[in-house]
């Protein structure tokens, strides 16, 4: 077996080149995908060549036969901004989310998900997916004095609102999705950070999950795991028992993945992954973290 | 693992978790047959059989795993 790596820097256009040369090449599946708009790009691609697709891109409008979205859909990020807002008694929130296509696909499940609760939207502000000060959007939202903040994003903007918060001196509880654990948050944030709440659907609990972070660290000493690897990692072995057990054809994996309801044993998730359903990670299979003093901690908002 | 992959690691930084878990996993589940499994990042990829892997330089974000040991940070 060979896995052929191309970088296909978070490009849609070269992501979609990409996939041309996969197919070309006979693979019999490929990874890839890591954002939404990079896999909305490549639907069409994927599905020509027939050749199915492990995407890590979180929003509900990837809907295609062969792209697998083993990172936790919006939506199901969002039933989780529910659940928080319930377990602390918030009853108002305001939503930070970014210009972008991610964004854009994010703040549309927010106000459906959230508009048939019982939570009152109070606020809503948008920035640019590179943006490094979001003072004036958290201005505007304090005035309407939300309990909480929940923020869908990707990258420093995480930073940036909690550094925007400390400069305030507003003590406001935030909630962003998977990608508000990105390691560049501590970095760059250091104990700003501090309050800020996200969601992972890689945790510590399942005898899976330890066996994996045991053996990691023994294999990779000097790499951390993010939970990135870790979906990677179940995803991968998804696809090999796809192989071993359907055959070694695109046809054949495609199928078996079709038919794979439930899939036991992997580290990612508390339940067994129902490939078939093509969005694997649910909101049950997500614990929350904070950040505290530049490093992140499980919490059980019990 | 494969120098190849370990290389491929070090000059991504953490976006190197992915490609190293999915190197990990071929490595591992695949090693019980006759012949161990390879993995490669060569131009021109040979084997019987093909998987494609993306990978974004630089990451969008990096996340963080959580839990014990080194995966807490």
């Amino acid at each position: 077996m060979t896995i052929d790596f191309q970088d296909d820097a978070n490009n849609p256009n070269e992501a979609v080149t990409l996939v041309t040369r996969f197919a070309q090449a006979d693979a019999v599946a490929m990874f890839g995908a890591h954002s939404s708009p990079v896999a909305l790009a490549q639907a069409e691609a994927v599905e020509a060549a027939g050749l199915p697709e492990f995407v890590f891109g979180a929003s509900n409008a990837i809907d295609n036969p062969y792209q697998y979205q083993v990172n936790a859909r919006d939506s199901e990020q969002i039933k989780n901004v529910l659940t928080f807002a319930e377990a602390n008694d918030f009853h108002t929130v305001a939503f930070l989310t970014d210009t972008g296509a991610y964004g854009t696909a994010a703040l549309e499940q927010l106000n459906t998900v959230i508009g048939e609760s019982d939570l009152e939207i109070v606020g809503s502000e948008t920035f640019e997916p590179t943006a490094s000060n979001l003072t004036p959007q958290l201005v505007a939202l304090q005035r309407q004095n939300p309990d909480f903040i929940a923020m869908f994003t990707f990258g420093t903007p995480y930073a940036a609102v909690v550094q925007g918060t400390a400069e305030t001196g507003w003590d406001v509880p935030i909630i962003g999705n998977v990608a508000a654990g990105d390691i560049a948050v501590g970095e760059i944030a250091g104990e700003d950070a501090d309050g800020l709440y996200y969601m992972s659907p890689f945790g510590s609990e399942t005898d899976a999950a330890k066996e994996l972070i045991d053996a990691w660290e023994a294999e990779y000493p000097d790499d951390e795991l993010t939970f990135e690897g870790a979906i990677a990692y179940d995803s991968m072995s998804v696809l090999l028992r796809a192989i071993t057990e359907g055959g070694p054809t695109r046809e054949e994996v495609q199928a078996w993945l079709q038919d794979a309801v439930e899939v036991e044993g992997l580290a990612s998730g508390t339940t067994a992954w129902d490939v078939a359903s093509r969005a694997p990670i649910r909101a049950e299979d997500l614990t929350f973290r904070l950040w505290q003093a530049g490093e992140t901690v499980e919490v059980d908002l019990g | 693992m494969s120098r190849n992959t370990r290389r491929i690691t070090r000059i991504l930084g953490m976006t190197g978790a992915v490609v190293l878990a999915l190197g990990a996993t071929t490595a591992c589940s695949l090693s019980s047959g006759s012949e161990p499994a390879s993995t490669t990042s060569s131009q021109e990829p040979s084997g019987d059989v093909l998987i494609g892997a993306l990978f974004p330089s630089p990451a969008p974000y990096r996340g963080q795993a959580g839990s014990i040991g080194r995966a807490s940070s």
